[in-house]
């Protein structure tokens, strides 16, 4: 019998193997055939290993469904239900449409692991070409390469895909057409359904419900398209249509919006007026404020085009915090000792005093005049006048400290330098954003005092200088004409560079053990200096070996340097080995 | 930097200035060493407020005897709260460069809905409401009764402000709304009333024009200013608008209505009180006899709205004997509603003058002129007698008898039109009478009158000469100034034609023309290709707007439109178009771009700015008239042509041509600012139209760009653009539209040479006049 844990999603009766009676179970991870009266299940096949499942053509006498295997290997399956054809059909299709909604998940599971890897290999040439040095040769095992050498690339690949703008007009690149008939052709993109999905929710939430259980995924977008909802210029006319709620839910979610208001004092017309007409006074401009009844469907419109210009902001405007929100926790992160971030003080532009809108909560009736009158500063300020002096409360507190001081957070990390690791797992990132901007600034304040380094050699003799430095110049006499790459076959050429990425590679990981502050980088420090041995033995002895032999002119000059950089690391290894001995001792 | 303007030290908050801002100083202490009123026009952008403010404090530090107040009017919120930024600026450049402090109290007054700090009144968001319910919690009577009974509620504020505030100052400083608020909670004192009290010794008030246009309002709150102030109108293009509005009055089925149930109610409280208590009836009824009518005026919480009428206007007799009596009083009204209701129920327009209406009242229901005039004041007295909180069930009845007094107290400058239909649906029986003021200057010419200089500007004031005529004054000095540019960072340009070479203009006959249309759209797609950031489009009405972006629809050019910019469109809704509104600013935050179509003579066009990147580029859809099918308008037209030898048509552009302007200098906010300006209709490129633009428009709007297709200004607002892309630092700036002190001074010392080399000072004209 079958493991208590696999849910039997579909108990089919009446399908035949191979000329036998038996009953058909479609479970959670794969599809089994149990002949009658007995307990063992004859068929078995996970669904990982199905790769299509094929059926028999509409009006053919016998009803089948076949599952093709990755293997080449076929199963069909005959369903034979005493009540008819219609029966035997309906139990057919049953089959196939969980079968239809299981296999996918599947599929993609297996082969996906390793169609990534082999596109990453393939995208990477130089990737490829480590893999083939390192793993192939055995200095390295395939996971230990997969999990640190390439991690970065298939973290890239397994990790988020960049996220696909909204364009404003993906509504209309469905573009009609009329496909020759009297009927109408939407192109109908996987692109534009995510667009639709993410600027219209109500949708997505109508997709779910709706698509497959009450209607295929093609009704619905044929409803969709009839539907009020994407005319904009339709009113809406029956409670029929499906989407009638979501467009009362846009338009509920769109009026809680505007009673909210504008965050922002200058824009808020309510407020524009202080002193309102008294009902009934004004006259020929106070028409305004009448609503006139106009053309209804024209103002419908109207609306709905600001709503979607609206929620196709909102779209980017999620994206956007979920992405700054981010980057600021990494650079507090990476921030370490040097304090406080200096662009949190909200001077630094509008970016700053949107952020302080969103912030809801009990602060927000403390802070709203202040970010009026942050507001008031801005707009008085003229940028070739000068800065206007008047300063709100946020800044007095900034201004005082516009000098930058260094202070020290924690002084004993300053004096004994910094211990943990996870400064040296960020190495490879680029450079902290405050880091960045303080060398910045550091840089910037020599550049102005360039006076004081006037004295930068003279254009002729600089000149000169060029000169003798060119090919049969004074200075380059010694140089040999004949350079190392005429001498050097192609092929270790190519070989070299191989081995020179690779060792590279494999030094780097190396180095980034030091200092070995945590058990598991000593283990790591452990196995990549025994990588390192491996490597040298077989590659680089036996790159040796044939140089010697085919280029005796050169001999061990070529890798000359690799053995530097291989001792190096190998006497580094070999002095923490001893202190750490001597410490444990 | 410390300037000598004439002779006068003045403190400028800024290490620059502009050539212009120094010119602007000069032309205002002309005038204000005169005496006399001026109208200058400034381009937006170039500091105007903190010019007129750093000059006006200046002249009143060294003359305080001349100018001892500073009133300046603005006309949205944001306007007044930028105006006391400025102003807070200033103050704190004289804290830290001169030895001598001002020593002056600078406030903002706003409307309770903006100042009230009581926990529950504050959370109403109408006007209104927050009037009616301070009403409610401040009134005399209301306290009088808590003392005798501590649970009736009243408002703490108030009652702190009354016991130690009436007679304290405040102390001396810039207060903004927001300081003021800050105050009131310190010290348990009301803010609004504070600042109430404060503005009459208070040496700057910043505040809403209505404050002093409106005779309601003006009447309550500014009543006790001295002659030696200085009247500023800031952002005045529209200012006979304003005048013009706060007197005229619509009434329809629906006020009559309402106002009748009012007045059921009110006899039915008569009745209640002549039955509980005779006496205070009979008090009221005594104090008319006597005269003594505004005997409780002087509680300034019971005041809502005074007179409709102008101060001088007021009669100041006893109320006559024939509506003392409060029954006669209702039933009067009664009377002259039934009347109303008689004359809205017409099916041809009417158009007749106030005095003949007033014949029309004597003869058929037998009411004379004199007790009509009293209408509005009688009615506030019984409303008080009664001790009424909520007005908001008076409202029509209010406005009946501000009807009654305005028609019967002003015969000149005004007209009754009774429209029994509304002009778009003709089968939809919908009678309004319209009591409409013509001349907008007869609310202006007390303010002109009463106030030693008034100083009106704008960004857009042109044609000059209009303003002196409508609002019949004479000013001292008269002066538009031009921006000095050191990049030309405006490109004005008029598009008469589409690709198609069809003439594009809004005029009545081709405006639903599809042509027209389509290729306004083209157009703005081929603007909104070429233009980074925001593009704001002004057409010429809420209607033609709607209509235009559904022919738009129809035509695929909105979905075009949308594959570069996200398109924000301007509704009659308020608050939905301030939703709009931000998300257009967080569209353009964000570097998506977006265009906003907004409608001249609307809200947006008239307190938003777009400057920066939130306006590169404006579009003006036609010309934007009035409707001038509206009789009001006519009316308005006639009376201007026999009053003022104003020619309707003259009128009409100058109307146009201010909003037009109005709406693309939106765009344009300061020297480093740019953008480009589109006058999409053929009519621009006329004479008349054009030399209507201002003067700092009119300069960069050079033939060849007078006359182009759509194609030809994409052309040249491309090659435009990559040029003013191009880094652009105060050096760029300095001696041509910047200057500093020293350069300044040097121009000012070129200058006196010059004089004194025999030309003609310009100085001279100020003594004789």
């Amino acid at each position: 019998m079958t493991t208590s844990s696999e849910d039997v999603l579909l108990q089919m009766g009446e399908v035949r193997y191979k000329k036998g009676d038996g009953t058909l179970y479609v479970m959670n991870e794969r599809l089994a055939w149990m002949a009658e009266h007995r307990d063992t299940v004859t068929v078995s096949h996970r669904y990982a290993d199905i790769k299509t499942q094929k059926i028999s053509p509409e009006g053919k006498p016998k009803v089948q469904l076949q599952v093709v295997l990755h293997d080449g290997n076929t199963s069909t399956f005959h369903f034979v239900n005493r009540q008819g054809l219609q029966a035997t059909l309906a139990d057919r299709d049953k089959v196939k449409e969980l079968l239809q909604q299981l296999l996918p998940n599947f599929k993609r599971k297996v082969d996906k692991d390793l169609e990534d890897k082999n596109r990453i290999l393939k995208d990477h040439p130089n990737l490829l070409q480590l893999y083939k040095d390192l793993v192939i040769t055995k200095v390295l095992t395939s996971d230990e390469f997969w999990a640190t050498h390439a991690k970065e690339h298939a973290l890239k690949k397994m990790g988020k895909s960049q996220e696909i703008g909204v364009s404003g007009a993906f509504l209309a690149d469905i573009k009609p057409q009329t496909d020759g008939c009297n009927g109408l052709k939407y192109n109908l993109t996987p692109d534009v359904i995510h667009c639709i999905f993410k600027t219209y929710p109500a949708v997505k939430r109508k997709h779910m419900e709706n698509v497959p259980a009450k209607m295929a995924e093609n009704e619905f977008w044929t409803k969709f398209f009839q539907s009020h909802y994407f005319h904009r210029d339709r009113l809406t006319a029956g409670t029929k249509d499906i989407f009638t709620e979501c467009g009362k839910i846009d338009d509920q979610a769109l009026k809680a919006a505007v009673q909210q208001g504008a965050g922002d004092p200058l824009l808020d017309l309510k407020k524009f007026e202080d002193v309102p007409l008294e009902e009934g006074f004004g006259s020929v401009a106070g028409d305004r404020n009448v609503v006139n009844s106009g053309n209804i469907v024209h103002q419908n419109m109207i609306k709905r085009f600001n709503q979607h210009s609206i929620m196709v902001l909102k779209t980017c405007a999620n994206v956007n915090a979920s992405s700054t929100s981010m980057t600021n926790g990494g650079t507090n992160m990476a921030n370490g000792p040097l304090g406080q971030s200096t662009h949190t003080n909200g001077f630094n532009g509008k970016g700053g005093g949107a952020a302080g809108h969103s912030n809801d909560g009990a602060d927000i009736d403390k802070g709203a005049p202040q970010a009026k009158k942050q507001r008031l500063i801005e707009k008085i300020h003229y940028e070739d006048l000068g800065n206007p002096l008047l300063e709100t409360e946020d800044d007095a507190a900034h201004g005082s400290n516009k000098a930058k001081q260094f202070e020290l957070s924690k002084v004993e990390r300053y004096l004994n330098g910094p211990l943990q690791n996870h400064m040296y797992e960020n190495h490879n990132d680029s450079m902290p954003l405050d880091d960045v901007q303080y060398k910045l600034v550091r840089n910037s304040e020599s550049w102005l005092d360039r006076s004081a380094q006037r004295n930068v050699i003279c254009s002729k003799a600089a000149v000169n200088a060029l000169g003798e430095l060119s090919p049969g110049g004074s200075l380059m006499r010694g140089f040999q004409e004949q350079s190392v790459g005429q001498l050097v076959p192609l092929d270790f050429q190519r070989e070299l560079r191989h081995l020179y990425l690779s060792l590279m590679e494999l030094l780097k990981h190396f180095w980034n053990c030091f200092p070995p502050t945590t058990e598991e980088l000593e283990a790591k420090l452990q196995r990549m200096h025994e990588t390192l041995q491996r490597f040298k033995m077989a590659k680089l002895v036996p790159f040796e070996n044939r140089a010697m032999h085919e280029l005796s002119p050169l001999r061990s000059s070529l890798t000359q340097h690799m053995n530097i950089l291989l001792r190096t690391a190998n006497s580094k290894y070999a002095t923490w080995k001893e202190r750490k001995l001597r410490n444990n001792r | 930097m410390k300037l000598s303007v004439d002779g006068l030290l003045v403190y400028f908050p800024y290490e620059y200035i502009y050539p212009e801002q120094y010119a602007y100083m000069l032309e205002l202490k002309r005038s204000l060493d005169a005496k006399g009123h001026c109208l200058l026009e400034m381009p937006s952008g170039t500091g105007k407020t903190a010019t007129l403010l750093s000059l006006i404090v200046a002249y009143m530090v060294e003359y305080p005897d001349r100018i001892r107040k500073l009133i300046y009017c603005s006309r949205t919120v944001p306007e007044i709260e930028k105006v006391i930024a400025e102003l807070q600026n200033l103050m704190v450049y004289y804290e830290r460069h001169s030895s001598v402090q001002p020593e002056m109290t600078g406030l903002v007054l706003s409307s309770r809905k903006n100042m009230c700090i009581h926990p529950e009144v504050s959370k109403e968001r109408e006007g209104k409401a927050v009037d009616g319910k301070c009403y409610g919690l401040t009134a005399s009577y209301i306290r009088e009764r808590h003392e005798m009974d501590a649970e009736i509620p009243i408002c703490q504020y108030y009652e702190g402000f009354t016991l130690e505030g009436k007679e304290s100052t405040l102390p001396v400083g810039i207060y903004s709304i927001d300081d003021l608020k800050e105050y009131g909670r310190s010290r348990n004192w009301c803010p609004y009333f504070t600042a109430r009290y404060a503005i009459a010794h208070a040496h700057i008030v910043v505040y809403s024009y209505h404050y002093l246009l409106d005779p309601k309002i003006a009447q309550v709150v500014s009543k006790e200013m001295s002659r030696e102030s200085c009247v500023v109108f800031d952002e005045a293009h529209n200012i006979d608008n304003v005048c013009i509005d706060s007197m005229s009055v619509k009434i329809n089925r629906r006020t009559v209505e309402r106002s009748t149930n009012a007045l059921n109610q009110l006899t039915k409280l008569v009745q209640d009180m002549r039955d509980e208590d005779t006496n205070r009836l009979n008090e009221e009824y005594q104090r008319m006899v006597q005269g003594l009518k505004d005997a409780s005026v002087q509680r300034d919480t019971d005041m809502i709205l005074a007179n409709p009428v102008l101060p001088t206007d007021v009669l100041t007799e006893v109320v006559p004997g024939n509506i003392r009596n409060a029954d006669h009083f209702l039933s009067f009204l009664r009377r002259f509603i039934e009347y109303i209701k008689t004359r809205l129920r017409v099916h041809h327009v009417v158009q007749e003058s106030p005095a003949g209406f007033l014949k029309d009242v004597s003869s058929k229901i037998c009411i004379e002129r004199k007790p009509l005039r009293f209408c509005a004041e009688r009615l506030s007295s019984l409303l008080r007698t009664l001790e009424i909180t909520d007005m908001t069930e008076y409202g029509a009845l209010t406005l009946i008898t501000h009807f009654a007094t305005l028609v019967s107290t002003y015969t000149k400058g005004f007209t009754i039109i009774i429209e029994p239909f509304d002009d778009k649906t003709p089968t939809v029986s919908n009678p309004i009478m319209h009591f409409s003021c013509l001349d907008s200057s007869i609310a202006m010419s007390p303010v002109f009158t009463r106030f030693q200089t008034v100083v009106i500007t704008s960004g857009t004031l042109s044609p000059m000469d209009m303003y002196p005529k409508i609002l019949d004054f004479d000013p001292v000095v008269m002066s538009s100034f031009t921006m000095t540019l050191a990049r030309p960072c405006l490109l004005p340009m008029i598009v008469s034609k589409g690709n198609d070479q069809v003439s594009i203009s809004s005029k009545f006959e081709t405006r639903e023309d599809t042509a027209v249309i389509r290729n306004y759209g083209q157009l703005l797609v081929e603007v909104a290709k070429t233009v980074p950031d925001g593009i704001v489009c002004f057409f010429t009405s809420y209607l033609y707007l709607e209509s235009v972006v559904a022919s738009w629809y129809d035509q695929g050019i909105v979905d075009t439109l949308l594959r570069y910019k996200l398109l924000f469109i301007e509704t009659q809704d308020n608050a939905e178009t301030s939703y709009a509104l931000m998300n257009y600013v967080k569209a353009c935050d964000c570097g998506r771009g977006a265009v906003l179509l907004a409608v001249a003579r609307g809200k947006v066009s008239e307190g938003v700015d777009f400057d920066h990147h939130y306006g590169r580029a404006v579009l003006m859809f036609g010309i934007p008239y009035v409707y001038t099918q509206s009789r009001i308008l006519k009316a308005r037209l006639d009376y201007l042509r026999d009053q003022f030898q104003i020619r309707e048509n003259d009128f009409l552009t100058f109307d146009a041509m201010r909003h037009a302007a109005q709406c693309v200098g939106r765009a344009l906010r300061g020297k480093t600012d740019y953008g480009i300006m589109i006058f999409a209709d053929k009519r621009f490129s006329r004479q008349d139209k054009r030399s209507r633009l201002p003067k700092w428009i009119q300069e960069h709007l050079v033939d060849s760009f007078c006359n182009l297709s759509t194609e030809e200004a994409v052309q040249l607002a491309r090659r435009w653009l990559r040029r003013m892309a191009q880094p652009f630092s105060r050096e760029d700036q300095l001696g041509i539209s910047l200057l500093t002190l020293a350069q300044l001074e040097s121009m000012e010392q070129e200058k006196l040479e010059r004089q004194a080399q025999g030309k003609q000072g310009v100085g001279g004209e100020v003594q004789e006049l």
